[in-house]
């Protein structure tokens, strides 16, 4: 992958969680957070003339083009300064609008981040395979809801493929506690987490100036700021429960917090030639990950189930 | 396409240069517009608009080590320099080692991105009905029409191109002679060995060469520089495609368009029209990155609008330093005309060599060979910038090499000085220049010794001060090779 250069042009792709549940707990409210949003990319428009621009929305039950609107309206290139300003920000802000008003309010509520990084990729991709220029993808998550372990795997199939098309993920948790998915998605893309807590909830636009604005070019030149502490956990693919230790499909490297004799993803039959680990203590597992290694020749899958300390 | 980009830094730092230059009273007064912010902002450099960015929306000032600390330990030092060119552009202000955005240029870069303040600093659009001619294409087929009519006039060549337009204004003229590009009277105006420099440019470069030259006419005619400085970010920043209402302009704002209509900046009905239309060459300058060889999008449909209008590579330039164009344009044969040396001429092609003497001669015409390389290299066919480097390396260093060979000889002003009474004299004197650094040779030998003109003036002194010991004398001054 070339260095980028300093003239290059990026893509961003901003993904809003406009759960309005999750965002009555915030200090800040919705509509303040959204206005500062509009600030920042207008910020980013203004580093660029060619820089490209989709905003996404996201809540608990769909996620949906906020810019440029589906159907219609300009394309996403076509900027040009204040008055595309003013076109961005009129459509975010009435497509979050209608998207609070149009969903049923879920308590503490999920959001569909997963499906939004989906969708973002999927533009990145048909973007980039159609710029005559070179293009720096990236995207910024801007989060109130809280993880659900439903999306975990969605999410990390998500995050590896953003690292492999070299998309940078920013993630900007601004209700709640961390995230754990967002932080392992912001490390292993190369991108930057920041948590806004209750009381710095009202400095949201500073930090996204200060963190999540540099591109790519800048970002080898300007220091990350730090994070120290990530949690790493994954979460099991049977009880979707974040696990300290458990139990990985030596084939296709499934996470189980339970020992089980035939993988739930990959249909891989596991055999067990140690005794007692069959009880699924994970205390027991060295022995279980030294039993055999994985031997896939002849048609007879016999794999083991290793046991893979997650901490 | 590094070569490019090394052109658009000299003309950012132009008009960089142009700004620090401005008194601190003008810069505010040039700062209380938000799209003239919004302008200098984008034609800071990436990491100076993070910079800008980052302190956006902080009201304290920081101490510039912490600044220092956002970059890696390794990179410190370019971002001391950022922030000491920012501080030069009068953007950021220092006070007892705190560093802070110009309060003024905070607060309108501010109105920028939220859309606040001054509303019509934007240009105010036209409203009334749409003339149907005018399309993105139209457009940019009248700009590249209008500019290379001035390209043409500068190389001497409008006779024959019977399809440019009116014959140029005088204020065009003007122009090109205030900027020293062409010299002379009405009658025979001729090319200036600026004037080739700037003809191998690319369009932005050249634009901008044009409107700073408005500036320094501007002040010639003891008009408002801020006025016309302000003006000229507001026609940058306006949307291409997009009529503007020309009522809400000042006298002095409606005269400036007149002229860069002349240039094919903007388009007029004529000079009676309320309404005017930015074209690409002045909407193109908002962003410091765009190439003129239209590679950077304008989106993707004026893009083939643009290419079109023969604005796309049509250069071969073999290893054996053969040229090939694919053009019939006579603007780019005489273009081409300046350093290579033409053979032959077809319908859509003409072919030449690039020799020792075609390029001495562009080198007499104080073309320098970066130049040259620049312009064969942006001009390049497509199917050569597919290829790393774009130009073959024996033709490029071969072009180097020529240049070099004319400066092999590099004349100094100098001192000669000879018949030092006394060897400790000599010593002195020596030593003397030698802490100042302005020996150029020296013979201790002979006791002769050259220095430096700026030199001379110091050690007078030192001799005067010591008349009394010493007999050194000074003789005439003849330039010597060094």
């Amino acid at each position: 992958m070339a260095e980028p250069l300093e003239s290059e042009s990026s893509l961003l792709v901003v993904v809003l969680d406009v759960n309005a549940g999750a965002w009555a707990q915030s200090a800040l409210p919705l509509d303040r957070a959204l206005q500062q949003a509009v600030i920042f990319i207008n910020a980013y428009l203004a580093l660029n003339t060619e820089n490209r621009l989709v905003v996404l929305g996201t809540n608990a039950h769909e996620c949906r083009y906020l810019y440029p609107a589906p159907g219609g309206g300009a394309p996403a290139h076509d900027v040009q300064v204040y008055e595309q300003f003013r076109a961005v920000d009129a459509r975010l802000l009435s497509g979050a609008a209608a998207m609070v008003d149009g969903a049923a309010s879920d308590g503490a509520g999920h959001s569909l981040v997963s499906r939004a990084l989906s969708m973002a990729l999927c533009h990145i991709r048909r973007t980039l395979s159609s710029a005559t220029s070179k293009v720096w993808p990236r995207i910024l998550v801007l989060s109130a809801g809280s993880d659900s372990t439903r999306e975990y795997i969605s999410l990390m199939n998500s995050i590896f493929a953003a690292q492999k098309m070299s998309v940078l993920i920013d993630a900007c948790k601004v209700v709640g506690p961390d995230s754990v998915f967002l932080q392992q998605a912001a490390d292993i893309t190369g991108g930057n987490y920041v948590r806004l807590d209750a009381a710095g909830s009202e400095s949201l636009l500073q930090t996204l100036m200060f963190t999540c604005l540099a591109d790519h070019y800048t970002r080898g030149i300007l220091n990350a700021p730090g994070n120290e502490l990530i949690d790493f956990r994954a979460t099991c693919f049977c009880h979707k429960r974040v696990v300290d230790i458990g139990f990985v499909c030596s084939v296709c490297l499934s996470i189980f917090c339970q020992m089980a004799p035939v993988c739930s993803t990959c249909q891989t039959k596991f055999s067990f030639k140690i005794a007692g680990a069959g009880k699924g203590r994970p205390a027991a597992a060295p022995a279980a990950a030294t039993a055999s290694a994985p031997s896939a020749a002849g048609g007879t899958p016999s794999a083991a189930m290793s046991s893979l300390n997650l901490s | 396409m590094v070569l490019q980009m090394g052109s658009e830094e000299e003309f950012k730092t132009t008009i960089a240069e142009y700004l620090e230059s401005l008194p601190t009273q003008f810069c505010r007064r040039v700062f209380s517009s938000p799209a003239a912010c919004l302008a200098i902002f984008r034609m800071l450099s990436t990491v100076g608009k993070q910079l800008v960015m980052s302190m956006l929306y902080l009201d304290s000032a920081l101490r510039l080590q912490d600044v220092l600390q956002w970059a890696k330990i390794e990179q410190q030092r370019v971002v001391k320099g950022k922030i000491h060119q920012l501080r030069k552009l009068q953007l950021v202000v220092e006070d007892r080692g705190g560093v802070s955005l110009n309060p003024i240029f905070r607060e309108q870069l501010r109105n920028a991105l939220t859309g606040g303040g001054d509303f019509s600093s934007f240009g105010t659009p036209y409203v009334g009905p749409r003339d149907r001619r005018v399309s993105l294409a139209w457009l940019a087929r009248y700009a590249n029409e209008r500019w290379e009519a001035v390209l043409h006039f500068m190389v001497g060549r409008s006779q024959v191109s019977p399809e440019s337009l009116a014959p140029l204004s005088e204020s065009v003229r003007n122009i090109l002679r205030m900027s020293r590009l062409m010299e002379g009277g009405n009658g025979g105006m001729t090319i200036t060995n600026s004037g080739f420099q700037f003809l191998l440019q690319d369009a932005a470069s050249q634009a901008w060469t044009v409107l700073l030259q408005y500036l320094r006419l501007a002040e010639a005619q003891s008009m408002d520089v801020v006025e016309v400085l302000n003006f000229l970010f507001q026609l940058v920043s306006l949307q291409l495609g997009r009529a503007y209402s020309a009522e809400a302009l000042t006298r002095n704002q409606r005269k400036m368009l007149g002229e860069l209509r002349d240039f094919g900046l903007i388009y007029q009905d004529d000079t009676d029209s309320k309404r005017f239309y930015p074209t690409h060459l002045i909407t193109s300058l908002a962003s410091g990155t765009r190439s003129s060889s239209g590679s950077g999008k304008e989106g993707a449909a004026t893009q083939s609008e643009l290419t079109e209008s023969g604005d796309h590579g049509y250069i071969i330039l073999e290893t054996n330093c053969r040229v090939y164009a694919y053009t019939d344009s006579p603007l780019q044969i005489a273009i081409l005309n300046l350093f290579v040396h033409l053979t032959s001429r077809f319908t859509n092609l003409v072919t030449g060599m690039v020799t020792r003497a075609s390029v001495r001669r562009a080198l007499l015409h104080g073309i320098t060979a970066d130049q040259i390389i620049t312009f064969l290299s942006t001009n390049a066919h497509p199917q050569m910038q597919s290829k790393v480097p774009v130009l073959p390396v024996t033709v490029t260093d071969q072009i180097r090499l020529w240049e070099r060979e004319r400066n092999r000889l590099q004349p100094t002003q100098a001192q000669f000085y000879k018949g030092f009474a006394q060897q400790q004299d000599f010593e002195r004197v020596f030593r003397y220049a030698q802490d100042i650094g302005v020996v150029l040779w020296a013979s201790k030998e002979k006791c002769q010794m050259v220095v430096t003109r700026q030199g001379h003036a110091k050690i007078l002194e030192l001799v005067q001060s010591q008349r009394a010991s010493g007999a050194a004398a000074a003789t005439a001054t003849p330039p010597s090779g060094a």
